[in-house]
């Protein structure tokens, strides 16, 4: 087989990218964490939003290759959590100037990275606040394995994603429904090519490809969560819980049961509010300002 | 499809499909650039790829794009993995 070539997401990419510099002196740098599924250029929109002296940098977890590769293989990945945030914090360790504060953002599964790296952290090295954009705790409750992984919130999750990779809103994504994920995608389909979303001429198993591919990221990040078991810690939280984000009946989404959590709403849902200035506008407010957003 | 497909007629098959998605003529299509240098969004490139795994009637390994990066090469590893499941068939 021949050598992979020097492209693609883990080609010479950096796991830590700068993303916005502060203009003039540097406050308060800003750390984003993104587990994927969209690019990481979505974090510029936070950087327009952020204060001029506030910098921006994004680690971008689909560089590294274990990670990257367990979405494309199927199989487990073979890196943990834990190593993954212990990755981050080498890289953020070894670039950060001494002494400015930090503060973290992690979307997504990217929150319960974020999550670990601020435990990691001692406290003269902490960072100032941690905000984590509609991510799901790793909590037994919340916790699921592949086989729990039920096609008719799949099909909802992957109606959101295809909006929002597509740049346009799919009208019908809160009505799916049907119990198989082929039922749901039927009606994905349906309407994603009557509204444009899709190419009319889309058909049903190139949209299958697009959900397995879809699906398999998201298997990648229960199996990297279900081991991992964090316990309390004393360091507090924000969530920042789209309207129509992954669980919007499931309250502050398990975090409760790990740190001190205060919720806030943001317009969007779990995709959409990586695009929309006033969710970033809402993130840069709580960060910008991490004495209020530490606030239990 | 079950006859054995050449590396031709998988390439017709991409560069055809391609240029529909691009609203390009299909001359216009190199076999030789990179799929990522298509302006061609990765669901698109998802998509297609399911068309084309139907199409083959069978599916293809998911780092097929990653290891054979343009339509000349992917068509060669096509013509092959068919002859490969025809064999095993």
């Amino acid at each position: 087989m021949p050598r992979p070539p020097d492209r693609g997401p883990t080609a010479r990419s950096p796991l830590l990218r700068p993303t916005r510099p502060a203009h003039g002196a540097e406050r308060l740098r800003a750390y984003g964490v993104h587990p994927g599924g969209l690019p990481a250029d979505v974090w510029q929109g936070l950087g327009a939003a952020l204060p001029p002296d506030v910098g921006l940098a994004v680690f971008d977890l689909q560089t590294m290759p274990e990670y990257f590769e367990a979405a494309l293989t199927g199989a487990q990945p073979a890196i943990s959590l834990a190593e993954m945030a212990r990755r981050c914090m080498l890289e953020l360790t070894a670039s950060h100037p001494p002494g400015l504060p930090f503060t973290l953002v992690g979307w997504s599964f990217g929150g319960v990275v974020a999550f670990e790296l601020t435990r990691r952290m001692y406290a003269g090295a902490a960072p100032l606040g941690l905000a984590v954009l509609d991510s799901i705790a790793p909590t037994p409750d919340f916790k699921r394995t592949d086989e729990l992984l039920e096609p008719p919130l799949l099909v909802r999750w992957f109606a959101m994603y295809l909006a929002a990779k597509r740049g346009r809103p799919l009208t019908a994504e809160p009505g799916v429904g049907g119990e198989t994920a082929e039922d749901g995608l039927a009606e994905v389909l349906a309407t994603a090519t009557a509204t444009g979303v899709l190419p009319a001429d889309t058909t049903m198993p190139g949209l299958r490809k697009l959900y397995d591919s879809f699906v398999a990221g998201l298997v990648r990040n229960n199996r990297l969560v279900l081991p991992y078991e964090p316990g309390w810690s004393d360091r507090p939280l924000t969530l920042v819980k789209p309207v129509r984000g992954l669980l919007p009946d499931h309250g502050l989404l398990g975090w409760d049961e790990l740190a001190p959590v205060r919720a806030v709403a943001s317009p969007g849902d779990h995709y959409s509010m990586l695009f929309d200035p006033s969710a970033w506008a809402l993130v840069a407010d709580l960060i910008s300002r991490p004495a209020v957003s530490t606030a239990a | 499809m079950s006859a054995q497909v050449t590396a031709a007629e998988a390439k017709d098959w991409l560069v055809e499909k391609l240029a529909v998605r691009l609203g390009v003529e299909q001359s216009e299509i190199d076999p030789n650039q990179y799929f990522d240098e298509f302006d061609l969004d990765s669901t698109e490139a998802l998509i297609l790829a399911g068309e084309l795994e139907s199409w083959l009637g069978f599916e293809l390994e998911a780092t097929a794009l990653w290891y054979h990066p343009t339509i000349a090469a992917l068509s060669e590893h096509i013509a092959e993995e068919h002859a490969r499941h025809a064999a095993a068939a």
